[in-house]
């Protein structure tokens, strides 16, 4: 579904040129649901704006679909398979209403009238958002302001959405409700996912977990694996969830707990037998 | 310079249809040298009581007082207030408009009235208070990945030295180490020069960390006032709310759920851990 091979990115030129990605390489499968993480600067944005042609290789390929991005007879096409969420929910609202805010994106598409008004109370209703058509964006929370950002893309009938840092914002329950979105989106339609965050039990989910470090794929594997390696994790300046250091932390001190441990229903199920 | 608010009440877009009632009747007492959390559902009015703690908004009703000075007093100046009470919004990136990293960081101090020689030594060291290495000095900020940005922000704020620091979602988009490490710096600028903190987060595993008293909003009011570690300890209230607790909490009122009478108010994944073991150790447990 999303291809790289030898993708390298560079901003600016001459003393100001900023190695942003290097030689990456990378294939994303239809349905997978890939979770990012780095530290700041490592490259996720700038990974991410590749995978929907908002930026385009100083060297190398990328294909969505096929499609390479340096075609621009593409452009358009790669945008509507490949949608993509901020993580500031009010940088993307554009109209006073929640539903042209949703019929924006196939508007642009050029979608006839009638279809978009088809499409716009069933994206809608896949974030649990009916009823909030009339509703003016800017009194939403953040989580269902990124739940009608969501739908906005759901409208133009992509194949896969990306998703940068959608929930840095939101408050415990805002997380929730468009985690709970992007899930099913992913387990009930086969959406291809792509989510990079900060948060380390956002990524327990996933069915891959891709870690970057400077501009490069520093380690990749389900998350069970990834999480196990604590201390090359730390290396890098990030971390794992509180709940697998915990679970480590009792390990070392010779309590019999697994080692691939990650969610609080797990670790209490592991110690009371 | 303690910070008191009176009865205060604030409300966006009086007298239209639209008017909403963001505040309703804070009173609020936060003493020098306090580490303060305020949580709350979105839009339960954190961000407004934020702004009225150094006069970006002007209570509808009810009263400010900083220092023993009222902040709707003519007399009063809020750009020496403003100087001592340091604000870090929950947008910071939005502050930014300087050309260089180094210029926007220096913008605060410099319209204080700081001396350009110690400017250098200000800006010098706020960055590498939040991790920015040198060579991004002359960068445009604009130039910047989100949480460099972030981190420009802040920077900015802590170059003024404040007295007290109001941090609104101070870590939204910062990577683990970032966090820590800018979490590690402002937790020495509260314990060794007695900066008061007043710290508003969703992040529950930050307020944690960070706060000795707890302070939790709902509709424009005051829901809870305690402390950190027994406001936490209330998880089914809190989750009622929409709130989460730290995840060391969770794995707590999970074990209490199942029979195991361990405590509750731990904050840090060291005193779970702590707890935990002298639980197993007293036997109450089959492992
Ligand atoms: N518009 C730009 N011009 C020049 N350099 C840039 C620009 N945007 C990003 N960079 C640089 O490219 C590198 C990668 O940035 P990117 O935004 O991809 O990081 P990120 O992993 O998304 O970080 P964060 O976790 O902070 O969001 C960084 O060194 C950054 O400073
Ligand atoms: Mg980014």
């Amino acid at each position: 579904m999303i291809s790289a091979r030898g993708l390298s990115h560079h901003y600016g030129s001459g003393d100001k040129r900023v190695e942003a990605l290097s030689d990456i390489n990378l294939t994303v499968e239809a349905g997978e649901f890939v979770a990012i993480i780095g530290p700041n600067g490592s490259g996720k944005s700038t990974l991410a704006k590749h995978m929907n042609a908002l930026l385009l290789p100083s060297e190398g390929v990328m294909e969505i679909k096929g499609m390479d991005t340096r075609d621009s007879t593409n452009l358009w096409e790669i945008r509507r398979v490949a949608g993509m969420v901020f993580q500031n929910p009010d940088n993307q609202m554009v109209a006073t209403m929640v539903e042209e805010d949703v019929a924006f994106g196939p508007e642009n598409l050029g979608i006839p009238a009638d279809e978009i008004r088809r499409r716009v109370p069933a994206a809608l209703t896949s974030v649990e958002m009916a009823g909030f058509e009339r509703h003016a964006p800017h009194h939403l929370s953040g989580g269902q302001k990124q739940r009608v950002a969501i739908a906005g893309i759901l409208a133009m009938q992509p194949e896969i959405i990306i998703l940068d840092e959608p929930t840095a914002m939101l408050d415990p329950a805002g997380r929730r409700e468009v985690l709970r979105t992007v899930e099913k989106l992913n387990r009930e339609r086969g959406m291809t996912v792509v989510h990079i965050t900060h948060f380390m039990d956002e990524v327990v989910h996933a069915d891959r977990v891709l870690v970057m470090n400077e501009g490069g794929v520093a380690l990749e594997g389900k998350p069970k694996d990834v999480f196990a390696r604590v201390q090359l994790l730390k290396d890098f300046g990030l971390d794992v969830p509180a709940v697998a250091e915990l679970a480590h932390e009792l390990r070392s001190h010779g309590v019999h707990v697994a080692d691939d441990i990650m969610t609080v229903d797990e670790l209490v199920d592991a110690l009371c037998p | 310079m303690p910070i008191e608010l009176h009865d205060v009440t604030h409300v966006y877009m009086p007298d239209t249809p639209h008017a909403v009632v963001a505040l309703a009747g804070v009173n609020l007492k936060i003493e020098d040298g306090e580490a303060l959390g305020i949580i709350g559902p979105t839009g339960s009015g954190k961000s407004t009581l934020v702004q009225h703690l150094n006069g970006l908004l002007k209570p509808t009703r009810g009263r400010v007082v900083v220092d023993g000075h009222n902040l709707a007093d003519k007399g009063t100046s809020l750009r020496a207030i403003r100087r001592k009470v340091g604000v870090i919004f929950q947008y910071p990136e939005h502050q930014l408009f300087e050309e260089t990293v180094a210029k926007d960081i220096a913008f605060g101090p410099l319209n204080t009235g700081v001396n350009s020689a110690e400017i250098g030594q200000r800006v010098q060291n706020a960055m590498a208070m939040v991790g920015l290495p040198p060579e991004l000095a002359d960068r445009s900020p604009f130039e910047l990945s989100g949480g460099q940005m972030r981190r420009v922000a802040i920077a900015g704020v802590l170059a003024m030295r404040p007295q007290v620091l109001v941090l609104d979602e101070p870590t939204a988009g910062l990577d683990p180490r970032g966090r820590n490490d800018i979490l590690k710096h402002i937790q020495e600028l509260h314990t060794q020069h007695g900066v008061t903190l007043i710290i508003v987060s969703h992040n529950m595993e930050d307020i944690a960390r960070m706060t000795k008293r707890l302070v939790v909003m709902e509709g424009g009011r005051i829901q809870m006032d305690g402390s950190t570690a027994q406001v936490f300890a209330e998880t089914e209230r809190l989750t009622e709310m929409g709130m989460g607790t730290p995840q060391v909490v969770m794995v707590m009122a999970g074990l209490r759920r199942r029979g195991y009478c361990v405590r509750l108010d731990v904050q840090t994944v060291a005193e779970a851990r702590d707890e935990i073991l002298s639980c197993l150790k007293r036997g109450q447990a089959g492992a």
